[in-house]
């Protein structure tokens, strides 16, 4: 094996520099390293995700007669320093709640950002009118956050009686099956 | 510090050449290229390479559809970003409202490819067969498709309804906005 040792290797005409031929390797040992300050080519993505957080909320027994949006308790926080460099923050939901009837048996869900400012997003209905005592009903939510602000960005899950309107629902036991939350940053 | 200047570095013998040895630092300078037009290993690429998202506003519009109807809500993935990708992941989510008619509440809600041809994933069907009762229900709707037969072009996903297995007396109105829809494409 033959070996040269330099500091550099540069171009001897013109700004390219060609390693080798079709079918030849070259190798970078263990415990090296390859800095790039410059530019890659054909080396694939870098990766779209640049943050992927997740939570859970265990399941327990909570419920609420509340006509105004509460919180279930489950939040996921993306911390301020990661938020740097995004452009924008996926966040998906999933739980089951019991809802008990009063006239009807409905129920809202609604993701909120409760910082670094407020953002309420679409919210969720779930329910029947109906002469059975209660319904059960998933509430999976996806939600895209666009406008990113400065500090720990937290989204968090509130529920209420639907429409705000109190013979809409009985109780609501919103944490029947815990909560599960996934930010996505990109 | 020394410097070698050659326009082409090749293996003295066999097929390989090493640069270095372990705590050695290679250095891609400012405004230089490194160009792969062969193979790497260990260069750790990200694993998702595209992912793209859209909306649809809520709203009150109501049909009573036996064919599988357009919700309106789409998302296509840009023919330059499906190049390389084996597969695309879609994840749908909206809330509906259906009504009932005689003795059922039933509704279909499936994920379609539209171009660069045309796919019908499975169907999600929800609701119940009435006795009494049951005038309306509402509820979160979503599913899970996994492209894996992928074309060249423009590739085209959208949300599709109608009334349960294409019978007019399965629903009343469905109202397949009413909590808009959200459309989130994962590309590996």
């Amino acid at each position: 094996m033959s070996e040269i040792k330099v500091n550099k290797l540069s171009p001897s005409t013109g700004t390219a520099l060609t390693l080798g031929d079709n079918g030849d390797t070259f190798t970078i040992p263990a415990g090296t390293t390859l800095a790039n300050n410059g530019t890659t080519t054909g080396f694939g993505s870098d990766g779209v995700v640049k943050y992927f957080g997740t939570a859970e909320l265990s399941a327990s027994v909570a419920s609420t007669t509340s006509t105004s949006y509460i919180s279930t308790g489950a939040t996921i926080t993306v911390p301020a320093a990661d938020v740097v460099g995004l452009s924008k923050i996926i966040i998906f939901t999933q739980g089951t709640c019991r809802i008990n009837k009063n006239t009807h048996a409905f129920a809202n869900f609604r993701l909120q950002r409760t910082a670094p400012s407020a953002v309420n997003y679409q919210e969720g209905w779930g329910g029947e009118v109906t002469p059975v005592d209660e319904c059960h009903e998933e509430f999976g939510q996806l939600h895209f956050d666009t406008n990113l602000g400065t500090g720990d960005h937290t989204y968090t899950m509130f529920c209420r009686k639907a429409s705000g309107t109190a013979s809409y629902a009985g109780s609501i036991h919103y944490r029947d099956d815990g909560w599960r939350l996934v930010a996505i940053g990109v | 510090m020394s410097e070698l200047k050659v326009d082409k570095i090749s293996p003295d013998s066999g097929t390989t050449t090493t640069l270095g040895q372990s705590g050695d630092t290679f250095t891609i300078p400012i405004g230089a290229v490194l160009a792969n037009l062969g193979t790497i290993t260990g260069f750790g690429a990200g694993l998702i390479k595209y992912i793209g998202t859209s909306e649809l506003a809520a709203a009150g519009t109501t049909s009573t559809a036996t064919s599988y109807t357009s919700t309106g809500a789409t998302i296509t993935i840009p023919a330059a970003d499906v190049v390389g990708l084996s597969k695309i992941i879609i994840l749908t989510e909206g809330t509906g409202r259906q009504d009932k008619n005689g003795a059922a509440n039933i509704t279909d809600f499936r994920t379609q490819r539209t171009a660069p041809s045309a796919v019908n994933f499975t169907e999600v069907t929800k609701g119940a067969n009435v006795i009494s009762g049951l005038a309306e229900i509402l509820g979160q709707r979503g599913s899970l498709i996994i492209d894996s037969s992928l074309g060249t072009g423009d590739h085209t996903y959208g949300v599709y309804f109608r009334k349960y297995a294409g019978v007019a007396n399965q629903v009343g109105n469905i109202y397949y906005k009413q909590g808009g829809w959200r459309i989130l494409a994962i590309g590996i």
